[in-house]
């Protein structure tokens, strides 16, 4: 990134900052470190955070539907504990799901917990009303445990709901207090469930548990990957420099401006979200960029005989501009980010800005700093010299083939991004959060049982305000429920309609033509009366006390945002139809409603965070070159990176979630600092009077393999990613470090070519 | 009077009584052979939302109650009829019909307020049993006695009884982990004969944050009042 600073424009503040670095190194040190002991206890406070509502806007009508099932039906937060056994009804896995049921229900945290010893009813027998639980006790002979397993296997309100229909696998629900530490609480389930097996295996769902595993995968990539990136850019470091300065000093400048960033994200009191769990390794593999180019060119000036401060001088003054411009590019892209609607992935765009300008700054005067301080000779080494120059020839030799088949490489770059964006069309957004761990994990498997076996994990909650106790209001209610039940993958529908027609039935001696709605609004509130004896838990989940909210509930069997979203369109015609001239005021909302806004908030926003970022580079460039020509053909390789990116995610079935959302933004980010090498490079050349093909070979030559490099190290930081336990994380590694291949290749090939040979040569080599 | 009741004090500090004996001497004031009262009911959510009810009441004994709702409007005539523990029965003018209430869920609430049937007919404490030793305390500035009892299923509860009177102030419903989950406070006892009735009684449901304040009115006490009382057809004339 070799820059001479008197072709460079504006480089006067950056020369004063090399000439104070090198004459009081210490006094930079010493500031460094004070930022560093002032902002690393803050760092100590981070909270991992997986809850799917955490990354809605506020104000989002599915929160406000959560909000009001939370204060006025205690909560929607449900742990699904999945046992597997031989049979459910066999007395010592009987018991065993008994006491397993009791253990949750005194957990703290733990409001209630339902389940097949749990489950209450209301029937009538002959002038009696019992409300009792559906087995007040296990019991014992084999005949009257047969006579349990026909009579439950029998009954749709317990078949495929709380017991598999072959009776091979048992669901408890456990409702968590809306307010409590839910990862305390599914701690502590896990740990009863741990302590439970002989009931079966024990497996956990439901979107706290999901929360919790993710929080726990989270925080142990956390601790896990960084290691191992800081791991590859040492080699990286040491394959580049083979000196201590060489490796410890851009490693230490990004290490530090993690600490420093971790700590603003501590004091700021942000949670680690699953979209925040890259930004250490993100910060790692970007920011170090800026500290090798510093200490290149300090070595560089060393080697032509200059002493360790004023090549510090040098250095900052001239490799400064190009090193802010690569700052200013990835900020520009990092930044665009915070147009999307969704809030952790805001807080990734504010924490990676600062991250990216604490690198910047860092590498500007920490590393300069204790470089000013090295005494030791800066020698070349032959054989590095040998391999360098090797290097270089290659990337002439490319340069001078890419500059006289330009028209060839142009073409066949239109050819790859024409197909690539055919395939790109098949992307798909996908906010399924299942999808975050990997296929035949435990949760997925749990998720899919759930799903297949108990009328699925995620549940809609609809809340209908009004005269509830009015029979005409009841009689919408229930046909609202009735369509409800004709949509596909919708399941178990229920409400207050569903206890008036049971106690109905009861009252009436438990005949089956009473299974329906009680005809007036007396017998409504006297049955709603009747039911206050078996506790106001079992009404007060779906019907205020009073009787002015009701909340209809129903599961989804599938996770997928798109199945969500065609079920909610239904959803929405259904209860507009349903209710149209009553005075009800209705609403719908649940954990499908939450994904779905998350799946909506990313498709609204994604494509305008791409735009801003790409004007964004395109100022940047078109401002610092003075040249629109050149803003715009530094978007070709970028444009180039985009379409084979999403390309390829098509073409490999991937869908766009929470994290890969910020690939095409990180994309132009990142990837336009390789266009700014290239130009820079070149103008340069330009500069030095060469043109034509020499012109190209020269560029390519002196910049080609620095970017190479640059991408090598970017990509392999990335692709460390690939070790994460969540399968969200592995996929967004993967595909930014092809995309760093993707832009390197866009800015050596297409940009090399589009850019030609032009240039008025002042000087003839 | 005021003499007499710090004398009374004075004895009762000089001479500490057992749990069991505090216990009985609060049953011995608060005693009834029978009462009728009117009752109004003000049940309040954790959301603040306020239902007002108006009930008569009929109790003879521990075990017998009768209770009929005057208000709101569509619960007119409903009434709950209980004659031991496990017999209960309720008549819904709605559907012109006694049935008897059964299993082993039905002792939850009543009438959708926060106090079980058990709780609100059986304000006496006759089926509890001290477990340890009456402490001295004070509620609101008034000695009294601290003494946790448990009843007839092993349910604990910490009641606080003012030492002057032996009445009842405060009551705490302990759940398996030891913590309340209710508080029943009992204010403006009147006296009728030798013994005295709470007019006021409230309580909270601490885990649920709703109270329900229940209070009396036109109290009559040991008017006669005979078996035969509580019967389906008594029900159904709305008592």
């Amino acid at each position: 990134m070799g820059s001479n600073p008197s072709n460079q424009p504006g480089p006067g503040l950056l020369r004063r900052l090399g000439v104070q670095v090198a004459r009081r190194p210490s006094l930079f040190l010493a500031g460094a470190l004070a930022v560093t002991v002032a902002l690393a206890p803050f760092s100590l406070r981070l909270k991992a955070e997986a809850d799917v509502n955490k990354m809605l806007p506020e104000g989002d009508p599915s929160l406000s539907v959560m909000a009001l099932v939370d204060s006025e039906f205690g909560g929607s937060d449900e742990v699904a504990v999945v046992i597997e056994c031989r049979d459910v009804f066999a007395l010592a896995t009987l018991h065993a799901i008994d006491s397993l049921t009791s253990a949750l229900a005194d957990l703290p945290g733990v409001a209630e917990v339902q389940g097949l010893t749990t489950l209450q009813d209301v029937r009538g027998q002959g002038d009696d009303v019992i409300i009792s639980k559906v087995i007040d006790s296990v019991p014992s002979d084999p005949a009257r445990l047969a006579a349990l397993r026909s009579a439950v296997l029998a009954d749709p309100r317990y078949r495929g709901t709380l017991v598999s229909a072959d009776g091979t696998a048992a669901l408890l629900l456990a409702r968590l207090l809306p307010g409590c530490d839910k990862e305390r609480a599914v701690a502590a389930i896990v740990q009863v469930a741990r302590e439970h097996g002989s009931a079966g295996r024990v497996s956990l769902s439901g979107s706290p548990a999901l929360m919790k595993f993710i929080r726990d995968w989270m925080t142990s990539d956390m601790l896990k990957l960084l290691p191992v990136v800081v791991l590859v850019l040492v080699l990286t470091l040491l394959l580049t420099f083979r000196t201590w300065y060489g490796v410890l000093l851009p490693l230490g400048a990004v290490l530090i401006a993690l600490v420093w960033t971790l700590g603003l994200v501590g004091l700021f009191r942000q949670p680690i979200t699953i979209v925040m769990v890259v930004l250490p390794p993100v910060l790692v593999s970007v920011g170090s960029a800026y500290g090798i180019h510093i200490v290149e060119r300090w070595e560089h000036e060393r080697r032509l005989g200059k002493g360790p401060r004023p090549a510090v001088e040098i250095a900052v003054g001239s490799t400064g501009l190009p090193v802010f411009l690569a700052m200013a590019t990835t900020v520009a892209g990092f930044g665009s980010n915070f147009l999307m609607k969704i809030a952790s992935i805001r807080a990734f765009s504010v924490f990676s800005v600062v991250g990216i300008a604490f690198s910047f700054i860092l590498a500007l005067t920490f590393v300069p700093a204790v470089l000013a301080l090295v005494r030791r000779d800066v020698k070349n080494r032959p054989d590095e010299a040998e391999h360098g120059r090797r290097r270089n020839r290659w990337c002439a030799n490319w340069g001078g083939w890419a500059f006289r088949h330009r028209a060839l490489v142009l073409l066949a770059g239109a050819a790859v991004a024409a197909l690539a964006l055919a395939a790109a069309l098949r992307v798909r957004t996908e906010t399924d959060f299942v999808r975050y761990f990997k296929p035949g994990s435990q949760p997925t498997r749990a998720a899919r049982i759930v799903n297949e076996r108990f009328g699925g994990m995620m549940q809609f909650e609809f809340i209908v305000e009004g005269d509830i106790v009015d029979p005409d209001v009841l009689e919408r209610m229930a046909r609202f429920q009735a369509g409800l039940e004709s949509i596909p993958h919708i399941t178990q529908v229920y409400s207050v309609v569903n206890v008036l027609e049971t106690t109905n039935r009861a009252f009436n001696g438990g005949a089956p033509e009473f299974e329906r709605l009680p005809e007036s609004r007396d017998a409504t509130a006297q049955y709603l009366l009747l039911l206050s004896f078996s506790g106001s838990e079992f009404l007060s989940r779906f019907i205020t006390s009073d009787y002015q909210v009701a909340r209809v509930t129903a599961r989804f069997d599938r996770q997928e945002s798109r199945e969500i979203a065609v079920a909610a369109e239904r959803i929405k015609s259904l209860m507009a139809a349903t209710f149209a001239g009553s005075s009800v005021k209705t609403n719908v909302g649940g954990m499908p409603m939450a994904v779905l806004a998350l799946h909506r908030n990313i498709q609204s926003s994604q494509l305008g965070s791409v735009i801003t970022a790409l004007v964004a580079v395109f100022l940047l460039v078109a401002i610092l070159f003075r040249c629109l020509r050149l803003g715009f053909a530094s978007l070709l390789p970028i444009l180039f990176t985009l379409a084979v990116s999403f390309g390829v995610m098509g073409a490999a079935g991937l869908r766009v979630d929470v994290v890969t959302a910020m690939l095409g933004s990180i994309a132009v980010g990142i990837g336009i600092d390789y266009s700014c090498h290239l130009i820079a490079r070149r103008r340069e050349e330009q500069a030095a009077g060469f043109a034509g093909e020499e012109l190209a070979r020269r560029t390519l030559g002196s910049v080609g393999p620095a970017i190479i490099v640059n991408a090598l190290a970017v990509g392999l930081g990335f692709s460390v990613l690939m070790f994460s336990s969540l399968s969200i994380i592995q996929q967004f590694g993967l595909l930014v470090a092809a995309t760093m291949l993707y832009s390197s290749v866009g800015a050596l090939a297409l940009l090399a070519a589009a850019l030609g040979g032009r240039g008025k040569p002042r000087r003839q080599p | 009077m005021k003499q007499l009741l710090a004398l009374l004090v004075v004895a009762n500090l000089v001479a500490a009584l057992t749990g069991s004996e505090v216990l009985d001497r609060v049953r011995a004031v608060t005693n009834a052979k029978d009462r009728q009262a009117t009752a109004a009911m003000t049940i309040t959510d954790k959301g603040n939302r306020v239902q007002t009810r108006a009930l008569r009441t009929v109790m003879k004994g521990d075990n017998k109650l009768m209770m009929t709702f005057k208000s709101p409007a569509d619960l007119r005539g409903v009434t709950f009829l209980t004659t031991s523990s496990d017999n209960m029965w309720i008549y819904l003018p709605a559907q012109g019909r006694v049935r008897r209430i059964s299993g082993s869920a039905v002792d939850q609430g009543f009438g959708g307020s926060d106090f079980s049937f058990r709780e609100i007919s059986n304000l006496s404490f006759a089926d509890n049993s001290a477990t340890q030793p009456a402490e001295s305390t004070a509620v609101d500035g008034k000695p009294a006695w601290f003494l946790t009892v448990k009843d007839k299923d092993g349910a604990a509860s910490r009641i606080w009884v003012e030492q002057a009177r032996y009445l009842p102030l405060r009551v705490e419903k302990l759940g398996a982990d030891g913590k309340a989950k209710k508080r029943i406070e009992f204010g403006d006892f009147v006296n009728r004969g030798e013994s005295w009735i709470p007019v006021e009684i409230t309580i909270h449901d601490l885990s649920r944050g709703s109270r329900t304040e229940l209070k009396l009115d036109s109290l009559k006490l040991n008017t006669g009042v005979k078996d035969g009382y509580f019967t389906e057809a008594n029900m159904k004339k709305g008592a």
